[in-house]
């Protein structure tokens, strides 16, 4: 009964795996096809000097691919979720901001971005669209077993170190391994 | 590798790690060989990665070239108004106007570009209308933020031939509307040269953009920023800084031009 229900949580675990994959990906590569746009839409929040504008605007894409493609082959899960949640806070907080000091600017989180008119911000479906995608993020740091995932296949591995274990404990089982290969 | 991997499955119940390590001893015994996935998912994790980032680089780096338009748009011809050339400024409206408003621009500014999209219709309103004399002062302070480096004096350059060639307002207009990104490609000559020919201006004008305006250009913005140092308190010089009837304005309230406008009915 409780296996049961693991597994099935375990499921769940890996639909918020490939939720939070798909949202990077997407708002990555999004970013990533239109350079020129994401640059305006990073200087629009009025955060940054205009020497860094331009490489932080090349590496955000960048960094949001790869977090999506770690999060799509399960590796490193519970690192990459965290790494999520700390580049969402980021990106939330740049959001607030921008509200607070009443910038009129779209957040260009998924492309787009830039100065738009003053009636036409969306700040608050904006950072609810945020705190939703938080939320994955945060599962999997607690909860980082999925399936279909590179750490689980990590786990199986019939003669690597237990991922889990502390060294010591281990090492008779891998050094009586050894000799025989 | 394997040192992530560990890290991974601390999640884990100590009863579940039991039963593995039982089942890994089992296959260890039977000669599995330690470490291989580790290493295995390791460099295949490398190797996608670095092929998810060089894409990801493809992609950013596919449109620099033509991340602008082959031509640069031409804006719309907006109100009527006279303009004329008066030392290194364009001034438009009538030189009878009751108020006199100076525009300090670099064509690469992007504030400069916020403040065209603020002002620049009821600027030109005020112009058409004899409210105010609008003199522009093309500058060139930000040579740096373009690749090549150097459009910043090259439009002001071309804003010149452009008002010799009598399509100032226009060209003046497009340059802002399209304005090129911060640190992304400037317009270049051919372009700039399209865009007057487009606008109905001759040969003359090709020449002149051809021919540039360097000298000319480092001397008006070496004046203009001894004039606007001399203004402000702080002594610094930026753009777009505006002259109202020989005072400096703070753009940022948002009220200065209707104050500016207005005065002038007392």
């Amino acid at each position: 009964m409780a296996r049961l229900s693991r597994s099935a949580v375990d499921g769940l675990g890996t639909l918020v795996r490939l939720g939070l994959a798909a949202v990077f990906l997407v708002s990555g590569a999004l970013k990533a096809v239109d350079p020129a746009q994401t640059r305006i839409a990073v200087r629009a929040y009025e955060l940054l000097p205009p020497d860094l504008v331009g490489p932080v605007a090349t590496a955000l894409p960048l960094v949001e691919l790869v977090l999506g493609t770690l999060l799509l082959v399960g590796a490193i899960t519970r690192w990459v979720a965290l790494a999520s949640g700390v580049l969402l806070v980021v990106l939330m907080t740049a959001v607030a901001q921008a509200w607070a000091r009443g910038l009129s600017i779209d957040c260009g989180c998924f492309g787009g971005g830039g100065a738009v008119a003053k009636g036409d911000t969306r700040y608050p479906q904006e950072l609810a669209r945020d705190v939703g995608t938080l939320l994955l993020a945060l599962w999997l740091v607690v909860r980082p077993r999925t399936v279909l995932s590179v750490d689980r296949w990590l786990r199986a591995d019939p003669g690597t170190a237990d991922p889990g274990a502390a060294d010591p404990p281990d090492a008779p089982w891998r050094t009586a391994g050894n000799p025989v290969k | 590798m394997s040192k992530k991997g560990r890290v991974v499955g601390g999640g884990e119940k100590a009863e579940d790690k039991r039963k593995r390590q039982g089942a890994q001893a089992v296959t260890a015994a039977r000669g599995g060989g330690r470490g291989n996935r580790g290493m295995i998912a390791g460099v295949a994790i490398v190797v996608v990665l670095a092929v998810v980032i060089g894409v990801g680089l493809w992609l950013q780096n596919r449109n620099k070239p033509g991340a602008l338009p082959v031509a640069i748009p031409v804006a719309a011809a907006g109100v009527q108004y006279p303009v004329a050339a008066q030392g290194d400024a364009i001034v438009t409206g009538s030189p009878q106007a009751p108020t006199t408003i100076d525009v300090y621009e670099d064509f690469m500014c992007p504030v400069c570009g916020q403040f065209e999209k603020l002002y620049h219709q009821r600027l030109t309103q005020a112009a058409a209308d004899g409210k105010a004399k609008v003199v522009y002062h093309p500058v060139a302070i930000l040579d740096e933020l373009s690749v090549p480096p150097g459009y910043s004096t090259l439009a002001a350059g071309a804003t010149y031939c452009a008002t010799a060639a009598d399509i100032f307002p226009r060209f003046h207009d497009s340059l802002f509307a399209a304005q090129p990104p911060e640190g992304g490609h400037g317009w270049t000559i051919a372009q700039l040269q399209q865009l007057g020919r487009s606008l109905g201006a001759g040969d003359a004008f090709t020449g002149c953009v051809q021919a540039g305006a360097k000298q000319r250009v480092t001397t008006a913005t070496a004046n203009a920023g001894q004039y606007i140092r001399g203004l402000r308190p702080d002594h610094r010089f930026g753009t777009p800084s505006v002259v109202v009837n020989g005072a400096i304005i703070d753009i940022s309230d948002e009220g200065w031009l209707d104050q500016a406008l207005s005065a002038n009915r007392r």
